[in-house]
């Protein structure tokens, strides 16, 4: 019987566990700092006077 | 007053460095300086280990050369077990002394934990074909290991569940603790059941391997150490940015470069 098959799948199958497993918390990264970016974005700003009437 | 009450308890040094690890921004600044060279140290190890696993040890003279497939099944079959320990170790300090840091790691383990098991369930059925002919029994170790797996879907399953992270690491903390029972379950398995996986060649007493195959196993179970460690700090870095995306530390550590937001980073 040919091992080679069963060798390299083996560690392909592995190899792609391991970089999925270490690349998703960087997608989850991208998408926080994006968030805050936002957040920093409408955030008023303090130098500005508030609009304090209701009407 | 008497000079002894004077004299203020010195703290020891690694007591302090839990004290430090237990404050988010310090664990947030201390670990980005951390993973890259955890990540470096993986690559070295992993490239050199795998190196000689693949191309310079000999073959066996009963497997042949499927028994290379253990470069990669064994290391992931260990880090399945260890990461579970650790994170029902972790969840324990979490429940118990209600450690932020330590909920987010323990959490954090999970998806790391899973994918070494589904790793090694995998390698383990593709050389379970050449080596048993077949690719799956239910056999103690291989029900035990699929347990294990599902342990940590559950976990993590759990987490996702509830809208309040704490209250859901909390959760799922107790059923990381409970879990726990399987462990032994694994190890033993061998011992305990008439099983077609065979007993394991690596003790603390010694090795029924060849040191010419020995070595790149054990440069490979090093790597998978540093490839965990970096995977760990890199998820609990971010679930803080995501905890604390509001709170005024997440921000003064978060640099934003420029207005596009293409070149954000972070400090470390």
């Amino acid at each position: 019987m040919n091992h080679a098959p069963f060798i390299w799948s083996s560690y392909i199958v592995s190899a792609l566990i391991l970089l999925w497993t270490a690349i998703a918390p960087l997608l989850k990264q991208h998408s926080a700092l994006r968030n805050i970016r936002l957040l920093e974005q409408n955030k008023p700003d303090p130098g500005e006077p508030q609009d304090d009437t209701n009407t | 007053m008497s000079s002894k009450q004077n004299i203020k308890p010195r703290k020891n040094a690694l007591v302090l460095f839990f004290h430090k690890m237990g404050s988010p921004p310090w664990f947030f600044a201390f670990a980005g300086k951390l993973i890259p060279w955890l990540w470096a140290v993986f690559a070295g190890l992993a490239a050199w280990g795998l190196y000689l696993g693949l191309f310079r040890a000999p073959p066996d003279y009963l497997q042949g050369e499927s028994f290379r497939i253990m470069y990669i099944h064994v290391p992931a079959a260990w880090m399945s077990m260890l990461i579970y320990g650790l994170m029902a170790v972790m969840g324990f300090i979490a429940l118990v002394w209600r450690v932020r840091v330590m909920e987010i790691l323990a959490m954090s383990s999970a998806p790391v934990g899973a994918a070494f098991t589904l790793a090694a369930l995998i390698t383990g059925s593709l050389w379970g074909r050449p080596t048993w002919g077949t690719y799956w029994v239910w056999d103690a170790r291989l029900t035990s290991e699929l347990v294990l797996l599902f342990l940590y879907l559950g976990v993590m399953g759990l987490y996702s569940a509830h809208d309040e992270p704490r209250k859901a690491a909390r959760a799922a903390c107790l059923l990381a603790l409970v879990g726990l029972v399987n462990l032994p379950i694994i190890h033993f398995s061998v011992k305990w059941w008439n099983t077609l996986h065979q007993d394991s060649s690596i003790g603390i007493t010694g090795s029924h391997i060849h040191i010419s195959m020995l070595w790149p196993l054990l440069i490979m179970t090093v790597a998978t150490k540093f490839y965990y460690a970096a995977n760990l700090l890199t998820r609990a870095r971010v679930m803080l940015l995501q905890q604390d995306l509001r709170k005024g530390w997440i921000r003064d550590a978060v640099k934003l470069n420029d207005d596009s937001g293409l070149n954000q980073g972070i400090t470390q």
